[in-house]
């Protein structure tokens, strides 16, 4: 199995006004080929972050990386300039976003923008862009891609702009492809369609993907691994089956409490409490102290950030005492 | 291929033939609005008679603007002379085209100054943001709050009457609202995902503005465009009007009713033409301008 992508320790903050904001504070995690690494957190967990700092797509300044490694095919991306990232964005790293109904710019042609990266950087001709855009059409599922290529993006549903979102990432082959919470604001039934869309197309190409979402349903449905993010650091990371079994930390316990469809008829639905902590003043010890129960904050760390440690092979959690359930 | 695919069907009602356009269905929508297509066809027609009118009747009855028949002077519109003579005897009809031509002149060359200038500047501030763009907002502001008449009487105490001055003037006051629009719009967008999207496929900054950005500013500012001419229109008059734009024996719409308005007790067609034809042009402008605003606002109706 090889390593796609490495990323370790890596830290973005952003410098407002209010303070530094630390949205990604060590995080580490890897992707291997032909397989989905999960990326799950609440808003404003800096799941997305992450990834766009990786390609260069966050605001700098206010923006910075200010330390770690991304290791991909052989070179660091985040020593890589500006033009250098251009070279790898939409040729060698693909991303799908939230939205297929403003990702997609209404006064071009769907054709036009879907060739876009093959005219870029393969640097196609129209007429062969065309014909290898019909077919990226066709392989998501499009139907008469021939006549649907020259049609506008307000001429195609939700869950079509994302196929041809998807289509639009893939059409370069890359060898990652960054999924951005890719259905979140689509309906149930097309969501499962676009996943298993995404599924497919991974198996048959051999990508890697790394998946953002917020929705542990749709993680367990697609990744492989499953990172989960708490205000900008990694408090669990584990193999899919291993960490819906053995749960570890009180966050991640805490998310899969709050899965509507695991609790009981009748019941008020569990939420956790509080809210997500300020990213600007962070308590120095752990993070999710201020939305346990109080037998369990007493026994948090407050002095020091709590360390990742491998509990078990593969399973890595943040070792925070009243946090972490041993067995 | 896969089992997804086998679900999707094509959507019943939509017509798999040529995609339409936005611009196809805000032109389908324009033309529906039967007062804007009447003004701007009726806006050519005064655009073509003004351009070749005055040629036409130079060749065929040997008049310009300037030929003077002082027994004939100030004659009322009559057969041979339609809208009747000025004080000199010169043709009011072919001096008001002649006029026209001026005006009309005047008003593409400073709102195209206008249009470079705002565009230019507005989308530079939006796009790069942040204290490039506060700084270049507050020398609008500070421009903004110059008194125009002040402005243009200092260049021409400066640099002499002529009509480089005059569109240069006039440029110069009617980007300031270009600018404000075009920065307002391209703030919006360029946090729009179709952007972040275009960044993540790896397409360059220049090639985002072009493709992607410029595309979507250019319905408000060919709205703009529109009510940006009259407003120049009317400028040029009243600078004209106080002598400060067009100078005899060059007419302009802005003159010919200046010189109306001094002999209107006595003659009344040298103040009526001129003026009927210069308000029905603005009144057309302004109309087909409104036309477009509503057929270019996606938001005024999706059908």
């Amino acid at each position: 199995m090889s390593t796609v992508l490495d990323v370790r320790d890596l830290k973005v903050a952003f410098h407002t006004r209010n303070g530094v904001v630390r949205a990604v504070d060590g995080v580490s995690l890897s992707v291997e080929k032909g397989k989905t690494t999960g990326i799950v957190g609440e808003s404003g967990s800096g799941k997305s972050v992450t990834c766009y700092s990786l390609l260069g797509l966050i605001p700098m300044p206010p923006g910075k990386i200010e330390g770690g490694t991304a290791a991909f095919g052989g070179q660091d991306l985040l020593k890589l300039s500006e033009s250098e990232l251009q070279k790898v964005r939409g040729r060698r790293i693909s991303m799908i976003f939230q939205d297929p109904m403003t990702s997609l710019n209404p006064y071009l042609r769907v054709g036009t923008q879907l060739i876009e990266p093959l005219r870029l950087h393969e640097g196609l001709s129209k007429s062969e862009a065309m014909k290898r855009g019909v077919e990226a059409l066709r392989e998501v599922g499009i139907p008469n891609p021939e006549q649907r290529i020259r049609q506008y993006p307000h001429e195609f549903s939700g869950g079509m702009r994302q196929r041809v979102m998807i289509a639009m990432a893939l059409i370069t082959r890359p060898e990652l492809l960054i999924a951005d919470e890719p259905t979140t604001a689509l309906d149930v039934t097309i969501q499962k369609q676009v996943l298993d869309l995404i599924r497919d197309l991974q198996k048959r190409l051999g990508i890697a993907v790394v998946f953002i979402t917020h929705d542990l349903a749709v993680v367990s449905e697609v990744c492989d691994f499953v990172n989960v993010m708490y205000a900008g650091r990694l408090v669990e990371a584990a193999p899919v089956r291993e960490l819906f079994a053995q749960p570890r930390h009180a966050y991640t316990r805490a998310l899969m409490r709050s899965i509507p469809a695991l609790q009981k008829k009748g019941q008020p639905l569990y939420t956790i409490p509080g809210l997500p902590p300020d990213l600007a003043h962070l308590p120095p010890g752990c993070a999710f102290r201020p939305r346990q129960t109080p037998e369990r904050q007493a026994l948090c760390l407050t002095d020091r950030q709590p360390p990742l440690i491998e509990i078990s092979e593969g399973h890595w959690v943040q070792d925070c005492p009243g946090c972490v359930i041993r067995p | 291929m896969s089992a997804a695919t086998a679900v999707i069907t094509a959507p019943s009602g939509v017509s798999l033939s040529k995609g339409r356009s936005l611009w196809q269905d805000a032109w389908a929508r324009f033309r529906k609005n039967r007062l804007a297509v009447g003004c701007t066809v009726l806006l050519a027609f005064i655009g073509l008679l003004c351009a070749f009118g005055p040629t036409v009747a130079f060749y065929k009855f040997g008049m310009t603007g300037e030929t003077q028949d002082l027994v004939l002077k100030a004659s009322p519109p009559s057969a041979q002379h339609w809208f009747g003579t000025d004080s000199l005897g010169r043709d009011l009809l072919v001096r008001t085209l002649e006029g026209g031509r001026v005006s009309l002149k005047v008003a593409l060359i400073a709102t195209l100054v206008a249009l470079l200038i705002g565009v230019s500047y507005g989308a530079t501030a939006g796009y790069v943001g942040g204290r490039a763009d506060s700084w270049m907002m507050r020398v609008v502001d500070i421009l903004y709050a110059m008194p125009f008449m002040l402005f243009v009487i200092l260049l021409t105490v400066a640099f002499g009457k002529n009509m480089t001055l005059l569109y240069l003037a006039i440029g110069a006051v009617e980007w300031l609202t270009m600018a404000r629009i075009v920065r307002a719009q391209v703030l919006t967008l360029a946090r729009q995902e179709f952007v972040e999207a275009a960044r993540s496929l790896g397409l360059p900054g220049r090639m985002i503005i072009f493709r992607h950005i410029v595309p979507n500013v250019l319905g408000p500012v060919i709205v703009y465009t529109t009510l940006t001419i009259p407003a120049v229109m009317l400028l040029e008059a009243a600078l004209s009007f106080l002598g400060l734009g067009v100078q005899p024996p060059d007419s302009s719409w802005g003159t010919l009713i200046d010189d109306g308005a001094n002999n209107m007790e006595t003659y009344w067609w040298m103040l009526a033409f001129p003026a009927g034809i210069f308000s029905l042009t603005l009144f057309c402008l302004n109309f087909a301008g409104d036309g477009l605003r509503d057929a270019l606002d996606v938001k005024s109706g999706k059908d």
